[in-house]
């Protein structure tokens, strides 16, 4: 499962910037460069890590390779926020039953 | 730090002093009856893993202040997401407490994401504030 790595991946702010610029785009590696002031190998470094996340798939096209954002990690993403949503309120709603019913 | 603008937020009134509160927090044999099967602490550094309905959740006490504050790392077993869960433990002029609980990744922003995706995200920010 490539979860572990999605918040992590998303830390770094230069990464989060290469992969936001990827939202409803497929983008070259020379392209995703320009506006950035770092080398292409880190802008290559950074979407290897993004797509050892999910974040991010390659497709290649000849001799080029194109970057889309990777609707899988999305979906892992949206599951994680579904979840925590779902998760906390029944339980603090038990939280605050039962340290009322505490003796003082 | 949790940024709240990306995190599960929900609030809620006790009608207990905090120092009640926070024995829900760090006496296991209570945060069980709430939270999880679990030895839930509140010891910085101490590690436990929570047993929610068969899924495993790896947690850490990153910060521990009594009656104040609890802040854990919390991951989601076999290779989940990790992220943080902050308890903020405020006394109100009535005795009671307000409670505050902060869930999300540490310093990850989502908005092109929410937009972009197929599905939409109502929002990432979710805040609830339950009945007192």
């Amino acid at each position: 499962m490539p979860d572990a790595d999605i918040f992590r991946a998303l830390a770094d702010p230069t990464r989060r910037a290469v992969f936001e610029r990827l939202a409803g785009r497929e983008m070259t590696v020379s392209a995703l460069k320009q506006g950035f002031e770092v080398s292409q190998p880190a802008i290559s470094q950074h979407l290897a890590s993004l797509r050892g996340a999910g974040l991010v798939r390659e497709r290649r096209e000849g001799r080029y390779a194109y970057y889309s954002m990777d609707p899988g990690g999305l979906n892992a993403l949206a599951a994680w926020v579904d979840r925590y949503r779902a998760f906390w309120p029944p339980r603090i709603e038990r939280l605050k039953t039962l340290v009322e019913g505490l003796d003082p | 730090m949790i940024d709240e603008a990306n995190a599960v937020v929900v609030e809620t009134d006790i009608e207990a002093p905090p120092e009640r509160v926070w024995r829900a927090l760090s006496e296991p044999a209570l945060a069980v009856a709430w939270l999880a099967p679990g030895q839930m602490s509140a010891e910085p550094g101490e590690r436990f893993t929570l047993d929610d309905e068969g899924r495993k959740i790896d947690c850490e006490v990153l910060e521990a202040e009594p009656a104040r504050r609890l802040r854990l790392g919390w991951r989601d077993g076999d290779g989940g997401l990790a992220s943080e869960v902050s308890f903020v433990l405020t006394p109100t002029p009535a005795g009671g407490t307000h409670l505050r609980v902060v869930h999300g990744p540490v310093v990850v922003s989502l908005a092109s994401v929410r937009l972009r995706r197929h599905r939409p995200m109502s929002s990432f920010h979710t805040s609830l504030r339950l009945a007192a």
